[in-house]
C-alpha cells in the first residue's frame, strides 16, 4: 500500500498562502473524519503547525496530484487556486524520509527546534482519535518520534541552538538595547509565546502581561512568568505601555489594525514597539509596519534572523541526516516485509493446500492403515513442504530486508509469486503520476 | 616638513588606516580588524595632538590661526568626542562612519592650506577665538549626530527590511542610536547658541562691517540653529522620534557646510 505525501510550508510558500491552509483543532479533526470516509483514503493523518500543513495517506488507490491536492483542500475548496503552485508532494521513502526529517527539526525554520516533535505527536494523537490511522501510520508515526528523539540525543542539534526566542532577543536589543525596564506584552498564551518571553525575561525584560482569551491561561502563563494577567477586553490599553508584543491568539482576523496602533503610537509619544506575530492566521495587519518606530516581525521574516545559525549548524544537520537515512530504512524494511506478507501467506496457504488435497489422494489410495503410520505420513509431508518453502521465504525477507527501501525490478517476491503461480489481481500505481502524465496515457 | 607637519601627516595615515579597517570589519562582519582599528585611532589622535601642540607652541597662537588649523581642530574634537562614544554604541558601525568623516576634513583642511584668515587682528580678540572655538566645538558635536542619525537611519531600514541579512546585527540599537544623538546635539546647540551670542555681542561693538545683520552667513547660521534647536523641542516636548527628526540631524551639517561656503559680506572665516 503506497504512502502518499501532499503539504506546503514555509520552504515552500509565503505566510499569506499558508494562511490559506491553516486550521483550528476542530476543524484539523472534522477534515480527517471528512477524509478518511473517502474511498481512496485507507489512513490519513494531518500535520498542521505554523510552518507547515501536511496531509499524509495510505491508499490502495493510484493517487494523481490532483486528487491529492483536492483531499488536501477539502476542508478549504477554495484555497485550491491560491495554494496550488506551492505544494509538493512524495511517495512512499520519500513521504517516510520527509516526515522523520520534520519529526528530527532539520525541516523547520529553526533548525533544531524542539516543538515540531510535539506537532508531530499531537498529529499522531488526533489521528489515533478520529481513528483514521491503521497499523501503517502507527508503525511511521511511532519511528518518526523515535527518530526526532534519536536526532536530539545522539547530536547536537537541538543544543545551544538558536530559536524563535534567541532570534527576539537579539531583535529586541537591535531596537533597544538593554531589556532592563522593559514591558513583553503577551496576547494568546501559547507554548510558543511562553518560550519566547522566557528568553526576553531572562534577557532583563522585567515585565510580562499576559491577556488570553480564558482568564484562567493567562492567569496560570503570567503565574510562571511572574507577570500580571489583564482581561483579553483590555489588551488595547495594554499596548500603550509594552514595548514587546508576542501575539499567538487563534484569532480568525487581525485583532491589531493599522489603525487603532497609529492612535496607540501617538500617546506612546513615539516610543518604539517591537511586534512578535507567531500567530496563523496572522493577528496583527502588515500594514502596521508603515508606522514609524514599529517593528513587525512573523514567523517568516524570523526565517531571515536564524538563517545565519542554520549554517553553523550544517555539521549537525549531516548527522541527523544519517540517522533519518538509518530510521527510514528500518521503516523501509518492516514496510515492504509487511506488504510481502499477503504474498507469503498465499504462499504458505498454497503449499498447505498441495499438501491436503496429497494426502487425501493418499489416503484413498492406502486405504485402512494404522492412526500412527497415518501420523508419521503426515508429519513428514508436512516436514518436506516446510522444508520446500523455508528456504524462499527466508531469501525473500532477507532481499526485502537488505533493499534499502530500493526495490529490483524484478525480485524474488516476483519470483516467487511467478514460480508458485500466486498471482492476485496486481494493485494499481506504483508512483505518484502528474497530471500530465495522466493526460499523455490518455 | 616641519615637525608638526611630520607629527600631522602621522596622524592622518593612522586615521585612514583605521577607517579603512573598521570599513573592513564591518563589511566582512568580523572583528577580527577591530583589533588593530581602535589602537589606529589612538595613535592618530596622539600625534595629532602633538601636532596641534606643536602648531600652537611654534605661532604662539590658538589652533585656530589658518583655515588649515581650524579645520584640523575640528577634525580633532571629532577624533574626541568619537573615543568615548564609540564605547556606548555597538562597534565598529560609529567608527565606519565618524572616521571617513575625520579623514574628509583633514583633506579639505589640507586643500585649503594656503588660504589665511582674513583679518588676522581679529584672533587677538579672546572673544573671538572662543566664538570660533565654540562653533568648531558645536560642529563636532553636530557632526557626531550627524553620524549617530546616519546609523539610525540605517539600522532602522535594515529592522524594517526584515531581509537584512544579518546586517542589523553589526549596527548600533536604534535607542541607544537616538539617545546618543540627542544628547550630543544638546550639548552643540548650547555650545553653538553660546557661541551666536558672543559673535553677536562682538558684532554689535563693531567687530564686524556695518551691515552685517544681513550677511548671508549670518542669516543662515540663524537657520541652522533654528533646525537643531526645532529637533531638540520636537524630540523632548512632542515626543517625537524615529527616522524623520534624524533625517534633520543629516541636514543639520549640510546647512553648515553651505554656510561655509556662502558668499561674504561681512563675516569671514576660515
Amino acid at each position: 500500500m503506497p504512502i502518499y505525501l501532499i503539504g506546503l510550508s514555509h520552504r515552500s510558500a509565503p505566510i499569506e498562502t499558508r494562511e490559506q491552509l491553516s486550521f483550528s483543532n476542530k476543524e484539523l479533526k472534522a477534515a480527517l473524519c471528512t477524509l478518511i470516509q473517502r474511498p481512496e483514503v485507507d489512513e490519513a493523518a494531518l500535520l498542521h503547525t505554523c510552518n507547515r500543513t501536511e496531509l499524509y495517506l495510505a491508499s490502495l488507490h493510484r493517487l494523481t496530484e490532483n486528487q491529492l491536492a483536492s483531499l488536501l483542500c477539502l476542508m478549504r475548496p477554495e484555497a485550491m487556486s491560491k495554494v496550488r503552485d506551492h505544494l509538493y508532494y512524495g511517495k512512499d521513502t520519500e513521504a517516510v524520509a520527509h516526515l522523520f526529517e520534520v519529526a528530527a527539526g532539520i525541516d523547520s525554520m529553526v533548525i533544531g527546534e524542539y516543538q515540531v516533535l510535539g506537532q508531530v505527536k499531537e498529529a499522531y494523537d488526533t489521528a489515533g482519535i478520529c481513528n483514521t490511522i491503521g497499523s501503517i501510520f502507527h508503525a511511521l508515526f511511532r519511528q518518526a518520534i523515535v527518530t526526532g528523539k534519536r536526532a536530539r540525543t545522539e547530536t547536537e542539534i537541538g543544543k545551544g541552538g538558536f530559536s524563535v526566542g534567541h532570534a527576539a532577543v537579539e531583535l529586541a536589543s537591535s531596537i533597544f538595547g538593554s531589556l532592563a525596564g522593559k514591558t513583553v506584552l503577551i496576547l494568546g498564551a501559547g507554548k510558543m509565546s511562553e518560550i519566547t518571553t522566557r528568553h526576553l525575561v531572562s534577557e532583563g525584560a522585567p515585565f510580562v502581561v499576559v491577556a488570553n482569551r480564558t482568564y484562567e491561561r493567562a492567569q496560570e502563563l503570567a503565574g510562571k512568568l511572574g507577570g500580571q494577567a489583564i482581561q483579553y477586553q483590555d489588551f488595547h490599553h495594554a499596548v500603550e505601555t509594552a514595548d514587546i508584543i508576542i501575539s499567538s491568539t487563534a484569532a480568525p482576523h487581525p485583532i491589531l489594525r493599522r489603525d487603532d496602533l497609529a492612535l496607540i503610537m501617538r500617546k506612546r509619544r513615539g516610543r518604539s514597539l517591537f511586534l512578535i506575530d507567531i500567530a496563523m492566521p496572522r493577528d496583527i495587519e502588515r500594514s502596521v509596519e508603515t508606522l514609524d518606530n514599529v517593528f513587525l516581525y512573523d514567523m517568516d521574516d524570523l526565517q531571515d534572523v536564524v538563517a545565519e545559525s542554520a549554517q553553523q549548524r550544517q555539521a549537525e544537520v549531516e548527522k541527523v541526516k544519517q540517522i533519518i537515512r538509518e530510521e527510514t530504512a528500518k521503516f523501509t524494511e518492516w514496510f515492504r516485509i509487511r506488504e510481502a506478507a499477503p504474498l507469503l501467506s498465499r504462499l504458505k496457504k498454497r503449499v498447505n493446500e498441495i499438501q491436503e488435497a496429497e494426502l487425501n489422494r493418499l489416503r484413498e489410495q492406502l486405504g485402512e492403515i494404522g492412526e500412527s503410520q497415518w501420523r508419521a505420513i503426515e508429519a513428514a509431508t508436512r516436514s518436506m513442504v516446510r522444508q520446500v518453502v523455508r528456504h524462499p521465504i527466508v531469501r525473500i525477507k532477507q532481499e526485502l530486508a537488505q533493499s534499502n527501501g530500493k526495490c529490483p525490478e524484478y525480485s524474488l517476491l516476483d519470483a516467487a509469486e511467478e514460480i508458485f503461480g500466486l498471482e492476485e489481481p496486481a494493485v494499481e500505481g506504483d508512483h505518484i503520476v502528474s497530471d500530465e502524465t495522466t493526460e499523455e496515457s490518455r | 616638513m616641519s615637525a608638526s607637519g611630520a607629527l600631522f601627516l602621522i596622524a592622518f595615515v593612522a586615521y585612514v588606516i583605521s577607517a579603512g579597517l573598521y570599513g573592513a570589519s564591518f563589511a566582512m562582519k568580523t572583528d577580527s580588524a577591530m583589533v588593530y582599528a581602535r589602537p589606529a585611532v589612538w595613535i592618530g589622535f596622539l600625534f595629532h595632538t602633538l601636532s596641534i601642540g606643536a602648531t600652537c607652541l611654534i605661532t604662539h597662537h590658538g589652533p585656530f590661526i589658518s583655515t588649515f588649523s581650524t579645520f584640523s581642530a575640528t577634525a580633532w574634537f571629532l577624533v574626541l568626542l568619537y573615543i568615548p562614544s564609540e564605547a556606548r554604541v555597538r562597534p565598529p558601525a560609529l567608527g565606519v562612519v565618524t572616521l571617513p568623516v575625520v579623514c574628509l576634513i583633514l583633506v579639505i583642511g589640507v586643500a585649503r592650506a594656503n588660504k589665511e584668515i582674513g583679518d588676522s587682528k581679529l584672533l587677538q580678540s579672546h572673544i573671538i577665538n572662543l566664538h570660533v572655538l565654540l562653533m568648531v566645538l558645536s560642529f563636532g558635536l553636530f557632526l557626531l549626530a550627524a553620524a549617530c542619525a546616519a546609523l539610525y537611519l540605517a539600522q532602522n531600514r535594515s529592522l524594517k527590511r526584515h531581509k537584512s541579512n544579518g546586517w542589523f546585527r553589526r549596527l548600533p540599537p536604534l535607542d541607544t542610536l537616538d539617545r546618543l544623538a540627542y544628547h550630543t546635539t544638546a550639548y552643540g546647540v548650547s555650545l553653538f547658541t553660546l557661541g551666536l551670542v558672543l559673535g553677536v555681542e562682538r558684532a554689535m561693538s563693531g567687530g564686524l562691517a556695518p551691515g552685517w545683520q544681513t550677511d548671508p552667513r549670518v542669516l543662515a547660521s540663524y537657520i541652522l540653529w533654528l533646525i537643531y534647536v526645532f529637533y531638540l523641542i520636537a524630540r523632548a516636548i512632542g515626543g517625537w522620534r524615529g527616522s524623520r527628526l534624524n533625517y534633520l540631524l543629516l541636514i543639520g551639517p549640510l546647512v553648515a557646510i553651505t554656510i561655509y561656503f556662502l558668499p561674504a559680506t561681512a563675516h569671514h572665516f576660515g
